[in-house]
């Protein structure tokens, strides 16, 4: 009975049985008093009691809880959560239950379709570019540029391979903030070569003690994309001198990096639909073949989700003439990736 | 490691709050700027009590608090500090430290003690209060840094500082640094300063939230927080207040007849002030101390009677319920709307002595209504005030004052508490008053905007003028004058 009695179905049917009763035994209660059968009116009080305490438990176990899942379902629809549905404490019923279950199953298919379809395509491109022969041929031009003393060109074949490497090779999702930083360092040093002095990287330890917060691990390519983003579209288009600034700070459980950059900035539409994109959780962004601007935020914001939980993830700010703030608020942890 | 005090992630309660990410640490002191007021009381009432959420989730000092998933309204420990202070005014001020706390369990009370501990309390921040003083009796400043103190003693986690501008002078706002510096650092003590100037909160804070249309539109960190960047999110503000015409009209030097002259006026704390406001001149009276505009707004009310000296409007004794005078106390979005009239009667109530038989000709008042129906919407007969906002209940005050046409027009404080675009509307309501040749005397205690629609700024100490500057002088003023007319600033 107490298994059953965790679906809201069971508790209405148990509440109309309830009332009926109520009804019944008032009225026969009625007609023994109106015979003069029953002398005290003291049943009155009985059955206003009875009728207030079933008031407060139709309240409290069947109207509370159906508001509540009720506006699980409508967040679910609106695509802000995924995972309050399944974990609903009181669901409509044990179908709802099961139809949630497989939705659930769905959806980790859905998920699981994509990553292995990403992981083709990373299989793929490897396959066409052997890794090996890339390194090889990258450190082939490294020496031979050494060796013309065109040491530029060698530094910059040198930051090339490293890139390369550290995208396509390691196959863990979850990588150290220092292996993240550096390859981060990486990709901005090749950028620096098309733009010169122009731009400028500042990393900022926000009070924290620099060595240990680079111990802590962060989904691979979470830093790079964000920061292509912030050059490709803030940086670039302005006019004299970019910067773009990583601040990073923890608390007890959190770990907060900002990507700043004080490029062009968005516009106010634009924005709108980037925080709409990061504020619901869609998978649509896969689908499209043709490319759309902020793919990457959006791709780095459903990991990290997946990851760590819809807690987590990013958030944008931006203003023309200001620059663009990218927000990522991630669990601090040095430990195990959660998916393995 | 820092320590988390408050931690609010994706909090969504349309249509007020969309997607609000803040984080608060322990001992820091952050600013939260509204440039426009929607959603601030519903994110400070996410602070202090777990209310329902549409989406999200609150954490305080590390533990989840509330989310979208469920509330149980209980009130998370937050203490929340402005105009209408939490200390109750007849009883002491010890009194009001340790018996009137949640967690006083003494039944017998030690004088002696609670005195002591109360010195010991002060000591460090350079104040000394006698203990058994009533509330009543201490100043403005006094009052805010004991409910800082009681706030320290019922180990709240957050103190909220909400518009204390409006109600702390500028020269207390400068004592007040060092104390907010020492209680955070010393004690551990979070603040959140809410404000609707970027000087105030640059001041005080070590980091700002930016926040409009219920959304955080930037987090500034210390150091982006410079004008230049505040000002490219105050565009509109620049565009049509510090850009435009408007400016031509202010500056001139009036030294014509004037129209309201105080001569050696001497009560409470006013002592010998002499001041003159010239025909179609605005004077803006910076009370520095927030000593004196309070009495001086009773003097020309006539509420209270000067010791000494004289006040007179016209070479003759002033006479407050002249039409031709209007006085504007603070906060008049509540002290000056008639709730039991309907909207369209309380925009007209003071135009009686410019239509004949305005109450009897029902033609007469529906024409204006008419007329005023592109402003404040259709049926204004039957549209009560008091379901508007604030926004609108500030326009009926300001657009009877149009219809009234007064010859000179006091107001105390009138930015006080008001967000950007509401600042925008009283300041081309100003140019308004300015066009039709009122003479308008602005009390201030913080100058907010003011200087944006002033000719000259008198500056009180001691309860006296202590000294003046015209309009192209403006920029010689280093307190906190929110924004500061062009010419003045080249």
């Amino acid at each position: 009975m107490a298994r059953h009695n965790r679906y809201l179905e069971m508790r209405v049917l148990f509440l109309a049985l309830c009332l009926t009763v109520l009804i019944l035994t008032s009225l026969l209660l009625a007609l023994l008093y109106r015979q003069d059968r029953i002398t005290s009116p003291v049943f009155i009080i009985l059955v206003v009691v009875a009728t207030i305490g079933t008031g407060i438990a139709t309240y409290y176990r069947i109207y509370l809880p159906y508001t509540r899942t009720k506006h699980i379902m409508q967040l679910f629809a609106s695509g802000y959560t995924f995972n309050a549905i399944v974990d609903d404490k009181v669901p409509l019923n044990k179908e709802m239950v099961d139809l949630n279950t497989t939705l659930k199953a769905l959806l980790n298919t859905d998920q699981i379709m994509n990553a292995s379809k990403r992981q083709a395509q990373f299989l793929a491109l490897q396959n066409q570019i052997n890794p090996h022969f890339l390194y090889n041929t990258l450190e082939g031009i490294r020496s031979e540029a050494l060796l013309a003393g065109l040491n530029s060109v060698a530094t910059m074949t040198e930051a090339l391979s490293t890139f390369f490497r550290y995208t396509i090779s390691n196959v863990e999702n979850l990588v150290s903030l220092k292996q993240e930083l550096e390859n981060t360092k990486n990709y901005f040093f090749i950028q620096q070569f098309r733009f010169g002095n122009r731009i400028k990287l500042h990393i900022i330890f926000d009070g924290e003690q620099e060595h240990e917060v680079l111990q802590y691990r962060i989904p691979k390519l979470t830093l790079q994309p964000i920061v292509e983003n912030c050059i490709v579209h803030g940086l670039e288009c302005k006019v004299g001198e970019g910067n773009l600034f990583i601040r990073i700070e923890i608390s007890e459980s959190r770990l907060f990096i900002t990507v700043r950059d004080d490029g062009v900035g968005m516009q106010e539409n634009v924005l709108q639909q980037m925080q709409r994109k990061l504020s619901t959780r869609s998978f649509d962004y896969v689908k499209r073949d043709e490319y759309q601007g902020g793919i990457a935020l959006v791709n780095v914001n459903n990991r990290i989700k997946l990851l760590f939980g819809e807690q987590y993830g990013l958030t944008v700010t931006s203003r023309i003439g200001v620059g663009t703030d990218v927000a990522i608020s991630l669990p601090r942890s040095k430990g195990e990736d959660p998916l393995s | 490691m820092r320590e988390e005090v408050f931690r609010l992630e994706q909090v969504s309660i349309p249509p007020f709050l969309h997607d609000i990410h803040l984080h608060l640490y322990r001992g820091e002191i952050v600013a939260l700027i509204g440039l426009n007021a929607l959603g601030i009381d519903e994110l400070l009432e996410i602070f202090q009590k777990n209310i329902a959420l549409h989406y999200g989730h609150v954490y305080c000092k590390n533990v989840l608090v509330n989310d979208y998933l469920g509330c149980n309204h209980s009130l998370n420990p937050v203490t929340i500090i402005e105009r209408n202070s939490m200390l109750i005014e007849s009883m002491s001020v010890e009194d009001n430290l340790f018996i009137l706390r949640k967690r006083s369990k003494q039944h017998l009370l030690h004088s002696k003690m609670l005195s002591r501990q109360m010195q010991a309390l002060l000591e460090p921040l350079s104040l000394f209060i006698e203990p058994r003083t009533l509330v009543k009796d201490i100043s403005s400043f006094e009052k805010l840094v004991i409910q800082f103190l009681k706030a320290s003693l019922a180990h709240s986690a957050l103190v909220i500082l909400r518009d204390i501008s409006t109600f702390v002078s500028e020269v207390d706002l400068a004592r007040l640094k060092p104390i907010l510096t020492h209680l955070s650092k010393e004690k551990g003590m979070t603040f959140l300063f809410v404000c609707n100037h970027h000087q105030e909160a640059f001041h005080f804070a070590s980091r700002c939230y930016l926040m409009r249309e219920g959304r955080i539109i930037k987090h500034l960190y210390n150091d982006q927080m410079t004008d230049a960047i505040i000002n490219c999110y105050a565009n509109e503000f620049a565009e049509s207040i510090e850009l435009s015409d408007r400016q031509q009209q202010y500056g001139q030097q009036n030294t014509s007849d004037s129209l309201l002259q105080l001569h050696h006026l001497v009560y409470g704390n006013i002592n010998n002030l002499d001041l003159v406001v010239h025909h179609k001149e605005t004077v803006v009276l910076l009370d520095s101390e927030n000593l004196v505009i309070h009495q001086l707004f009773d003097l020309l009310g006539k509420r209270n009677l000067a010791y000494e000296g004289t006040i007179e409007y016209r070479g003759k004794k002033i006479c407050p319920s002249s039409r031709s005078i209007a006085l504007v106390p603070p906060k008049p979005d509540s002290s000056l709307i008639f709730p039991q009239l309907s909207v369209l009667d309380n925009l007209l109530f003071t135009s009686d002595h410019k239509i004949s038989n305005l109450w009897f000709n029902i033609h007469h008042r529906s024409a204006l209504a008419g007329e005023l129906e592109q402003k404040f919407g259709t049926h204004l007969a039957e549209k009560d005030p008091r379901d508007f906002d604030q926004a609108y209940r500030l326009r009926i005050v300001y657009q009877r004052l149009l219809l009234q046409k007064p010859e000179f027009i006091c107001v105390v404080q009138p930015f006080a508490s008001v967000d950007m675009y509401q600042r925008m509307e009283l300041i081309s309501y100003f140019d308004l008053f300015k066009q039709r040749g009122s003479s308008i005397l602005i009390l201030a205690v913080s100058l907010s905007d003011s200087l944006q629609i002033a000719d000259r700024l008198v500056i009180l100490k001691d309860g006296r003028v202590h000294h003046q500057l015209h309009r192209s002088e403006f920029s010689q003023y280093h307190g906190f004058a929110g924004s500061i007319p062009v010419q003045s600033k080249e």
